[in-house]
């Protein structure tokens, strides 16, 4: 489903992107079309989108065509989910240990619709933390 | 001649101006003490407040220590200080006593007597540049040749100004300033500061040698190329990650990324530096 969601292709797209989004969350997902961990988490990120399209935008980045964040964002995982809001980076407590990404894909639209709205509400008031609604430490995975 | 206040009170000090010549300059409050007490009721305030009384009792003692070994340098004392002064240089004499570097010492009759007086012995090359530097740069009026028992050299003092140099003050490079005693205020620590500075720096000359391999440097027992100083230090753009790598603890959760611009700012960065 990764055709139907905007990529983007360099860093200034990106900053630009996030820049230009005055009262939205940007979801952004670093990682590879091929990836088959990417086409699940593209897949509800498609669902969601429209849904969400009030509070929340979502662009796709190809870690290889756009290695400029790599780096200073420890982009490792075949599939990383982040949040920005005003062009600040929102950090979500998943219960995972990282509180700066979503570093797995999720199958669950209405699980990824509630973390995108607690982003939302939580950034407004000015946070930069916010807490998942639901917990994603390892006991609930597996 | 009447001489200048500062020379004065040095040449009091030392024993070689009677005291009520010296204490002309000052008011009359200094001659009622000297004198016979005529004002009874002024005892009181002479004898706590004046300051030239530690003066006169050092100026007894000295005359109990200095009677029996007749100066050397200034063989007579004349009316004409400026005379003794401008015969050669002067040297105020101290004992060598070891204690003198601790500032809250006071040298007695005991250190004389048992560590003896400073001796003067100038280095022959010393000399030889010192005479070879007046012949080119004589002293002006007013300048007095002074030996300085610490150095082994001899320094320049300005009997109007009291400012002292290292050099002769016509030498292009001299540097005339107030006198470190004057600077810091007691002489004392000075010299301390300089014995503990200076004197063990002579003394172990392997501090000095920094070329040497430490032995505990990984470099001397491995492949590893030798480090410098700034070596391992943390470097820009260097870092694994964007997050504060500073944040510790509890903080240690609660680092957020920098915006993508930033990111892109900094990477420019970097690039134009290299």
């Amino acid at each position: 489903m990764s055709y139907m969601l905007q990529h983007l292709h360099n860093g200034w797209q990106v900053d630009q992107a996030i820049l230009s989004e005055e009262d939205r969350v940007v979801v952004i997902r670093f990682g590879h079309d091929w990836d088959p961990t990417c086409m699940v988490m593209d897949e509800t990120l498609y669902k969601c989108a429209d849904k969400m399209k009030n509070f929340a935008v979502v662009y796709l980045v190809d870690i290889t065509e756009v290695p400029d964040f790599n780096k200073m964002y420890e982009l490792y995982d075949p599939c990383t989910c982040m949040f920005f809001y005003r062009n600040k980076h929102i950090m979500i407590d998943l219960g995972t240990g990282n509180n700066n990404k979503i570093n797995w894909s999720m199958e669950d639209m209405q699980e990824f619709i509630d973390i995108v709205e607690t982003v939302y509400r939580g950034a407004r008031k000015g946070r930069g933390l916010v807490v998942s609604p639901k917990d994603y430490s390892t006991k609930y995975r597996y | 001649m009447p001489l200048p206040p500062a020379l004065l009170a040095r040449l009091a000090k030392r024993g070689l101006v009677e005291e009520e010549k010296a204490n002309k300059p000052d008011s009359s409050s200094g001659g009622a003490k000297t004198g016979a007490p005529e004002e009874v009721e002024e005892v009181f305030a002479e004898d706590y407040d004046d300051p030239s009384k530690p003066d006169q009792e050092e100026h007894v003692d000295a005359d109990v220590v200095e009677r029996q070994p007749p100066p050397q340098v200034v063989p007579v004392l004349t009316p004409e200080v400026r005379d003794i002064v401008g015969d050669g240089p002067v040297f105020y004499e101290t004992t060598a006593c070891p204690n003198r570097i601790n500032p809250y010492h006071e040298c007695v009759l005991y250190c004389k007597k048992r560590y003896g007086m400073r001796e003067w012995d100038p280095d022959d090359d010393m000399t030889k540049k010192r005479d070879r530097m007046l012949r080119r740069y004589p002293l002006p009026e007013g300048w007095v040749e002074v030996g300085d028992y610490d150095s082994g050299r001899y320094y320049y003092w300005n009997v109007h100004t009291d400012e002292v140099s290292w050099l002769s003050p016509t030498h292009p490079k001299a540097a005339m300033t107030k006198s470190a005693e004057q600077l810091v205020g007691d002489p004392t620590p000075v010299w301390c500061i300089f014995c503990i500075l200076i004197l063990p720096l002579s003394l172990f000359p392997t501090l000095g040698k920094k070329d040497e391999l430490d032995p505990m440097d990984p470099a001397a027992y491995s492949d590893i190329p030798r480090g410098g100083w700034s070596e391992g230090l943390d470097q820009r753009g260097k870092a694994k990650t964007g997050v504060d790598v500073t944040a510790s603890g509890p903080l240690f959760q609660q680092r957020p990324y920098p915006s993508p611009g930033a990111i892109l700012r900094a990477n420019q960065g970097l690039k134009k530096k290299k």
